[in-house]
């Protein structure tokens, strides 16, 4: 079986010393306590951690082991959230002089990189779990992994309502928000619509592809990017604005990797929306008597950066009380759902979005607010399980539709 | 299709089945800890087992013990020098860190107690939030390194200026011996009285425990001691143009027991880690770092140390220099691969003043360290951490792992250099193979105690056989 892809990373998978950072830490000085939230609700073996997915990755290229089923279900119940490489000292010796501040740039080392990479090898060798083939092979037809049909995607727009199919600005959607949370796409909407921006539909708008690419699908991931691509440049949009995080970060970080510069520019919502109640042009319909945690997806915390504009969203909702969660920005530990894990082990997923609802216990939040319809929906799944009190709820639900 | 393990079902009765995998997958993610040893020969255990209690270490080591099956024990994998034994292949490797939980941090007896698996990173955490402190606080690796790891390789780190290794600061010890008895060492023989002294009873049998490499016993917690959380520090760093005042200004400051941590940078490690110091001609650079209870006691004891620096002609120089290696001790180490390689250590131990009455003989053994380096192209660094009455003289050589030749070089390098440490009056503290051919292997009388005890704690041999040199049916 071909290693190309982790070939590729030959020298970082040499650089690691083992140390176990990535696998577990507790640093009173920022907070950190445990990293990988996959090893604490498996067996917890080092396979299911960075540390020794990187020593089975070093075994892999020196022909000590082979690609067996069970390497492949490990390899694929990462998170991909990206907390071992926030995590990992080996950073460019340049930005020392900083220490302990390190941008995300320093990294010289991508734990979740070289996992994902691994995947993308074992995809190309036919070993990808069942579960994610069968949505791959939907997509390929109907443009979304929830097996849904592609004409059903505007469904959400409310009837006799009229959205621009051209425009400077275009809403991307995703599929999590139009096919499981078509609220969240009328919140868009209508929050835009108060502040006057009236965004451009992508009638043709495909998967953005970010389960796929986290999957290992790199090849298929770059014909919907060039599909996407197209399909925005014919509607004559210069800023996209999307909600869900998976979509943003494939269409701001991977696309330009995979396929070149964007001709537009890509914008998340809680930044756009952010930018709108500074100029005054928005105004939150109402208050929000509640003490309110907010959770940071890792696609639109830790891999793009963005932990100050959903904040100040919150802080702009009257009365609403913010209380962070112990684990937070940087620190945040993941939901469960992203890397394929929602889709691929559905328990594990939900097992480790149980731990915020507890942290969001702890801390006496009423409700926990992401920015995320694939958090959202993890979250609540969590929130079921446990049977708590906490709510769960997205950023533009507490905006659009106060309490 | 590879057979499963003959106990695997009977652990699994005893750990659950979550916790048992002999699946050669999750095998290999144990294969190499942080050493160079397991670098050049990975070798996966057979079965992996994580227990969560004493009991079920019991329970596992009757099951092995009758089945003649050797049992490795690992920590946070972080050995940064060669424990294992060699067959370590057929091997249940019994993984602690699911036993993490701090159990008790006792006031009345100044005394914390922890699970052997806990790490450094969440005992120190845990005794600071308490208002409390560690002395010994972990070694380099401290934040993923687990206590029980610490005291079964006989690890020095943060705190050892004051506080000496970790083995200075264990009060007691629950182990469970090969044949599956609980032995709870210290005051804590009278099943009446706390766990808060060592030195009862009799002899001291915590320390055959420690430093046993997981010879003798499972460690499964550690009774540390403790003091009140520091609320004042105070450091100091400062530059000598010759080594003969530095080592005076490093062994006064030593002798007079104030500092909580003291360094000596020098030569090649001067170069490395401070290149600004050495480019102005700099030849050497201490620090100190001072915490205490009250402003007072640390201003008194600043002010004796800055004094000495003064009268050994140092110049100040940025107290940043100290002050950073210590609030972000655990966190300098894990950098040094992004820079120059992967590092592998040959830290010995030397009589502090020694170094001011033999510096032509440390200088020589540097020299040599570092010729052999230039010869060989490698980097390497020298620093020296005081350790209560001991020069601590930490070689180091940075390497690329993924090059067999340099790998090959430097593990060959290590050895001699070790042979060189102990045939000049040094003294290895920590546990590995680089060390025994030296050390163990050149004391028949001292090795012939060991294998008794060996062989009266595990005559079938079962716990880590090979390691430390001993076998108990060899």
């Amino acid at each position: 079986m071909s290693l190309a892809e982790l070939e590729k990373h030959r020298k970082e998978i040499y650089l690691c010393s083992r140390c176990g950072y990535c696998r577990e830490m507790v640093r009173a000085r920022d907070g950190t306590n445990l990293v990988c939230p996959v090893r604490e609700h498996t067996g917890g073996f080092d396979a299911y951690t960075a540390k020794g997915r990187l020593v089975i990755a070093r075994a892999l290229l020196e022909h000590k082991i082979k690609i067996a089923d069970n390497l492949v279900d490990i390899v694929y119940s990462c998170t991909l959230c990206g907390n071992c490489t926030e995590h990992c000292l080996i950073v460019n010796p340049e930005a020392w002089n900083a220490f302990p501040e390190i941008k995300p740039q320093d990294h010289l080392f991508d734990p979740a990189g070289i996992t994902q990479a691994l995947r993308e090898d074992i995809f190309r060798a036919g070993l990808i779990p069942s579960k994610h083939r069968k949505l791959l092979e939907w997509c390929k037809e109907e443009h979304n992994p929830y097996m849904e049909r592609h004409g059903e995607r505007v469904r959400w727009v409310p009837e006799g309502k009229k959205l621009p199919s051209e425009g400077e600005i275009a809403f991307f959607m995703g599929c999590t928000m139009p096919y499981r949370e078509p609220d969240l796409c009328r919140a868009v909407a209508e929050i835009m619509e108060d502040a006057g921006v009236n965004p451009a539909i992508i009638r043709d708008e495909w998967c953005c592809g970010s389960i796929f690419l986290r999957v290992g699908a790199k090849d298929f991931v770059r014909e919907l990017a060039e599909h996407n691509i197209r399909a925005i440049e014919t509607i004559g949009a210069k800023t996209v604005v999307t909600h869900c995080p998976g979509c943003f970060r494939t269409l701001k970080i991977d696309y330009p990797k995979l396929v070149g510069k964007l001709p537009f520019e890509v914008i998340h919502t809680t930044e756009f929306v952010r930018d709108l109640i500074k100029k005054g042009q928005l105004k939150p319909k109402a208050g929000v008597k509640a003490k309110v945690s907010y959770h940071d997806p890792c696609h639109l915390g830790r891999h793009a950066g963005i932990y100050d504009a959903p904040r100040e969203v919150l802080r702009a909702i009257p009365e609403v009380d913010l209380v962070e969660l112990p684990r937070t920005r940087q620190n945040s530990m993941c939901c469960g759902a992203g890397g394929g894990v929602k889709s691929g082990f559905q328990e594990l997923a939900v097992a480790i979005g149980t731990d915020r609802i507890k942290e969001a216990e702890e801390v006496r939040a009423d409700c926990l607010v992401s920015a995320c319809p694939f958090c959202l929906m993890n979250l609540r799944d969590a929130a079921k399980m446990l049977k708590s009190n906490i709510k769960v709820y997205d950023i533009l639900e507490l905006l659009a539709n106060p309490l | 299709m590879k057979e499963s393990h003959l106990l695997r079902e009977e652990f699994r009765k005893i750990v659950s089945s979550k916790y048992v995998s002999d699946d050669p997958c999750i095998c290999w993610s144990y294969s190499a800890d942080s050493n160079i040893f397991d670098i050049v020969d990975p070798t996966p255990p057979a079965m992996v087992v994580r227990p969560g209690t004493t009991e079920e270490i019991s329970r596992i080591l009757r099951l092995a013990n009758r089945a003649k099956t050797p049992v490795y024990v690992r920590g946070g994998g972080t050995d940064a020098g060669g424990c294992r034994g060699e067959e370590i292949c057929n091997a249940v490797l019994i993984d602690m860190t699911r036993m993490n939980d701090v159990v008790e941090i006792d006031e009345s007896s100044l005394t914390v107690t922890a699970q052997a698996g806990t790490t450094w990173g969440k005992l120190n955490a845990e005794v600071e939030k308490s208002g409390w402190r560690l002395g010994f606080k972990g070694p380099y690796s401290g934040y993923s390194s687990t206590v029980g790891g610490s005291v079964a390789s006989q690890s020095n780190g943060y705190g050892s200026t004051m506080y000496g290794v970790v083995a200075e600061e264990v009060t007691n010890l629950t182990v469970v011996l090969p044949n599956g008895d609980i032995l709870e060492t210290g005051s804590a023989v009278n099943p009446n009285a706390k766990r808060f002294y060592r030195f009862c009873i009799g002899p001291d049998l915590t320390g055959i425990f420690i430093g046993s490499g997981g010879c003798f016993a499972v460690i499964t917690e550690v009774t540390l001691r403790i003091y009140p959380r520091a609320t004042s520090s105070e450091f100091g760093a400062y530059a000598f143009k010759d080594y003969e005042s530095s080592h005076r200004c490093y062994y006064r400051w030593l002798k007079n027991r104030v500092a909580e941590d003291v360094a000596w940078y020098a030569r090649d490690g001067l170069e490395v880690m401070v290149p600004e110091l050495a480019e102005k001609g700099f030849m050497a650079m201490n620090t100190f770092v001072v915490e205490d209870v009250t402003r007072e006691l640390v201003e008194a004891r600043k002010e004796l140390l800055v004094r000495i620096a003064k009268e050994e002609g140092a110049e100040p120089q940025d107290p940043k220099y100290a002050k950073d290696g210590w609030d972000y001790r655990f966190e300098l180490l894990p950098r040094w691969p992004a820079k120059i390689g992967q590092w592998q250590w040959n830290c010995h131990m030397v009589a502090a003043g020694d170094a001011l009455k033999d510096l032509k003989g440390i200088l020589a053994f540097l020299d040599s360290f570092e010729e052999e380096c230039r010869m060989l192209k490698v980097y390497h660094s020298t620093i020296s951490i005081a350790h209560k009455n001991a020069g601590h003289v930490s070689t180091s050589i940075y390497y690329d792992q993924s090059n067999p030749e340099a790998v090959s070089l430097v593990r060959k390098m290590m050895k001699g250099m070790a042979r060189k440490a102990i045939e000049s009056g040094g003294c290895n503290y920590w546990l590995g193979k680089m060390w025994y051919p030296y050390t163990i292997m050149r004391n028949p009388v001292y090795r012939e105690l060991l294998l008794k005890i060996k062989k009266a704690l595990d005559p079938n041999d079962i716990m880590n056989p090979g390691g430390l040199t001993l076998h108990s049916q060899a």
